[in-house]
């Protein structure tokens, strides 16, 4: 080799070890990231140049015509990093004796001790390439020219680009596929201990795939042009470097025994410094990755870019697949916006524009304290929709729109909690963990105060001292900025305080000492707090990590809890009854009807009937307005119906309407029904696959809780006249409804009814009139789903 | 000689059992999470009114390789600590080990432990 080497021996100007001479000056230098990277390029460029007309010479070729070298993959895009691989490629038109001049420039490069790849191919050979092997294909897409024939370059350049765009669903395909099998090969850059900050999940080559996405999917590209993300790839870019300076090899993994000196090198104290801008970086790649594949899937299911806009939910529309605002919404206006697109996305499955998130993140504006009702839901809602819900949290922390909700949420924006047991990073976990609490939402009473709770059981992670203390603090002071009862605020203090007791109870006392049981049932107080904190703790556990949750674990807590409940179920507090106000109390001693619109509140006072409620609750449906909650209570054949709205941007609705409707649709019960019905059809989306999942409606019976009266409990997925149709059931089974709580949670609505037999007046307690009671309810939910 | 000494206890005389054998310079020990179920069959026990029955009991199993002239020890030590009296302490039991190497040094046997 070394004969051959000197006969291909030329005057570069330096010899071949120079260039890693320069490599290591520029280093010397100190030079940065990207300023190394390009100026190493640069260095390389000309010695390569060098290297071109020196070998031209050697084949007795006087110009550079039909052979140019050019860069690929990393170096094509002028991001060489101290260890990295020369990709190169020579192309040719057929030259004769190209080996001799491929040969005369490859064994230089190979003697400096630089590692290359490399090859010699026609343009049309080249050009074939971008159908084979795809990491060969995805080099060639950052092509460049070093030196030789720029007319070549550019048709081989322009030609891969080509044949890579021409067939974009079959080149994304490929490359969502390697993408997927390196993100399962190598985990996520932001939440690994040792993570390899090009392969892993949001690191450098995440960055390179969204180029490539964007030649082929012309909808990618302006996403891509966003400072955060150049800063993103600045910052892995100067880890990079640091890292191959730090251990003089190649390998791109973030070792623990490195991290220290890489911080050093970037100026940093330390590994714990370091660690939150990898993971800073590397969620913002992740995120933008994701976006990016929704847009593109946008895009390939439909060509429908028509600009048409369709109104979608209060002031939200939908135009080209994606959500916008609606023309009038003012976003600075109404705190909710944010929350409520988001939720509008994690509902349908459809992506929010670039545009609007554009105008969220400079228009958002932090809600006034206390929050309004309609804002702390639009948080549940949201919430509610589990894992559907993650990367929507992900995009408002992204746009900088989540901290303006919640001002302690920077403290723990990407923090690594590097040990055995977690798998994210603080606010990851404390999306993850809300996400497992909506799947428990059934299990609770108080689906709100799981979902919040779960929401914020670790922010004090982010402050000095025990979390769970600096927690309690905390989320006193977030829930009561957010509206909360005070009793709810309590309860949310002593759920983030005692987030740890069952699981550490369950693993390290002993569950067969009543002294244990005691210690637990007094700190938690109450079997509906139990039950929180049991959802709590394990969706807390799941969203962990797989060391955190297992069989065997679950099975110690739910002993515990099963004996905690034994000991609280002797303490049974009775619910103190609803009772009307005054000003209702005079209202329905007019006894007749009676509409009365505030805001996005409206009382209707009525004579008492069967099915009233299913009436009410329909004309409201069917005048477009959503129900948030509704309480109902009865007394003295007079019935007064409290319902709380959705906000709507059109302004109040038009009340003396609304109750000229009502007046008819209680003369005329079926005319409402097909009215509904219609309605419900033209609201009904088709299904996507990102949309959120909607689990069965669920029946429950309490013949415990009260003497007065059966309560029904409904979980069932929100929609058109959902309110109303139950109502309509339980009229047809002759029950009298005597109080009723309604609530919309998420997707979810959790109705609740105190009945009693309408002509006996007493509990319904026989099976068979239950399943009936079941039966007809489900039925009903069944026609509007 | 080298013996292997299983134990199964309940799962929060984890730490006691292991600071005790620390103490008594046993210096490694194996510990996995099991679930299994002994004489009482799993269990099926009354309590303030809510009955139940779990098939099988979650517990902790101890695997300890130590010279044949601490096996006694050993197993009293787990014994006493491990005890609470109740039903589902657990068992304890040594086997006869034909060999055992040291990974990083090859050396095997007593020396290995």
């Amino acid at each position: 080799m070394a004969a051959t080497a000197s006969d291909a021996d030329v005057d570069t100007g330096r010899s071949n070890e120079g260039i890693r001479r320069v490599r290591d000056a520029l280093l010397g230098r100190r030079l940065r990231g990207r300023r190394f990277c390009e100026a190493y390029t640069e260095a390389v460029d000309d010695w390569l140049a060098e290297l071109l007309t020196g070998a031209l010479a050697g084949a007795g070729r006087t110009g550079a015509e039909r052979i140019a070298l050019i860069a690929v993959g990393g170096y094509g895009r002028r991001e060489l990093c101290p260890g990295s691989d020369l990709d190169l490629l020579l192309v040719h038109d057929g030259v004769r004796k190209i080996g001799r001049v491929a040969d005369a420039l490859w064994y230089p490069i190979w003697d400096s001790g630089i590692n290359m790849d490399h090859s010699v191919r026609t343009p049309r050979e080249t050009i074939g390439v971008v159908k084979g092997d795809l990491k060969d294909a995805l080099g060639l897409l950052n092509a460049r020219l070093v030196a030789g024939d720029e007319d070549l370059a550019t048709e081989t350049i322009d030609g891969t680009r080509r044949a890579w765009a021409s067939a974009p669903r079959i080149s994304l395909g490929r490359l969502r596929e390697a993408i997927s099998e390196r993100w399962t090969q190598h985990g996520e850059l932001a939440f690994l201990l040792e993570p390899d900050v090009k392969l892993a999940r949001g690191g450098l080559r995440d960055l390179d795939a969204l180029e490539a996405m964007a030649i082929a999917a012309p909808v990618v590209g302006p996403f891509l042009s966003d400072a955060r993300l150049e800063e993103a790839e600045d910052s892995l870019l100067s880890i990079r470097v640091a890292l191959h300076t730090t251990t003089g090899k190649r390998s791109d993994r973030l070792m623990l025994e490195d991290q220290d000196a890489v911080a050093r090198r970037l100026g940093l104290a330390d590994a714990e410094e370091l660690l939150p801008a990898v993971a800073a970086a590397g969620r913002r790649v992740a995120w933008a990755a994701d976006e990016a594949w929704r847009r593109v899937d946008a895009w390939l299911a439909g060509p429908r870019r028509t600009g048409a806009v369709r109104p979608f939910d209060t002031g939200v529309a939908i135009r080209d697949d994606e959500l916008t605002f609606e023309a009038d919404a003012d976003v600075a206006m109404d705190a909710a916006f944010a929350l409520r697109i988001a939720a509008a996305s994690a509902r349908s499955g459809i992506p929010i524009a670039t545009e609007a998130l554009a105008r969220l993140e400079s228009e958002a504006v932090p809600p006034e304290e206390p929050w309004s009702a309609s804002t702390r839901e639009a948080l549940i809602d949201l919430l509610g929709y589990g894992h559907v819900a993650v990367p929507l949290f992900e995009t408002l922390d992204h746009i900088g729109v989540l901290g303006r909700y919640v001002r302690e949420w920077p403290a723990v924006r990407s923090k690594p909690q590097r040990n055995v047991y977690h798998r994210y990073t603080v606010d990851r976990h404390l999306f993850e963990a809300a996400a497992e609490a909506a799947e428990r939402s059934r299990s609770v009473h108080r689906p709100d105060l799981l979902l919040v709770a779960a929401f914020l059981h670790d922010i004090g992670k982010g402050f000095p001292g025990d979390h769970t203390v600096a927690g309690e603090r905390l989320v006193g002071d977030i829930a009561t900025r957010m509206g909360f009862a005070d009793a709810d605020v309590a309860i949310l203090v002593r759920m983030v305080g005692n987030h740890l007791l069952l699981a550490d109870t369950a693993m390290r006392r002993d569950l067969s000492d009543p002294a244990t049981i005691e210690m637990v049932a007094e700190r938690i107080g109450s079997i509906e707090e139990l039950e929180l904190l049991a959802a709590l703790t394990e969706a807390d556990s799941i969203a962990t990590g797989p060391a955190a949750w297992s069989g065997w674990k679950s099975t110690l807590i739910e002993e515990l809890v099963l004996r905690v409940r034994g000991l609280l179920s002797g303490e049974v507090r009775p619910e103190a009854p609803p009772a009307l106000s005054e000003e209702q109390r005079s209202l329905a001693a007019e006894g007749r009807l009676r509409l009365l619109g505030e805001g996005s509140r409206v009382t209707i006072v009525a004579p008492d009937r069967p099915g009233l409620l299913a009436t009410v609750a329909g004309v409201l449906a069917a005048g477009g307005l959503s129900v948030h909650a509704a309480t109902g209570l009865s007394e003295a054949g007079m019935a007064v119906e409290v319902f709380d709205l959705a906000p709507s941007v059109r302004g109040d609705p038009d009340w003396a309407r609304l109750e000229a409707d009502l007046a008819s649709a209680l003369a005329d019960p079926p005319s409402l029904r097909e009215r509904l019905d219609r309605r419900a059809r033209s609201s009904r989306l088709p299904s996507r696959p990102g949309a959120a999942r909607v689990a069965a409606p669920r029946v429950i019976f309490d013949n415990d809780a009260t003497p007065r009266a059966t309560i029904v409990e409904v979980r069932a997925p929100d929609g058109v006249g959902v309110l109303s149709g139950i109502g309509r059931a339980l009229a047809a089974c002759g029950c009298d409804i005597a109080v009723v709580r309604a609530l919309t949670l998420g997707h979810e609505v959790v109705d609740t009814f105190y009945v009693i037999d309408g002509a006996s007046s007493e509990k319904v307690t026989e099976p068979e009139r239950l399943g009936a009671v079941e039966r007809a309810i489900l039925a009903e939910l069944e026609t509007r789903s | 000689m080298v013996h292997l000494v299983t134990a199964v206890i309940k799962p929060f005389k984890l730490e006691e059992v292991k600071d005790a054998l620390r103490g008594a310079g046993v210096l490694g020990m194996t510990v996995s999470e099991v679930q299994g179920y002994g004489r009482q069959g799993g269990k099926s026990e009354t309590f303030r009114g809510g009955e139940y029955a779990v098939s099988f009991v979650p517990k902790v199993r101890l695997d300890i390789v130590v010279d044949s002239t601490d096996v006694d020890k050993v197993m009293d030590i787990v014994a006493v600590t491990a005890r609470t009296g109740k039903i589902g302490d657990g068992k304890i039991w040594a086997t006869d080990v034909d060999r055992v190497v040291r990974v990083r040094t090859g050396e095997s046997g007593a020396d290995a432990l």
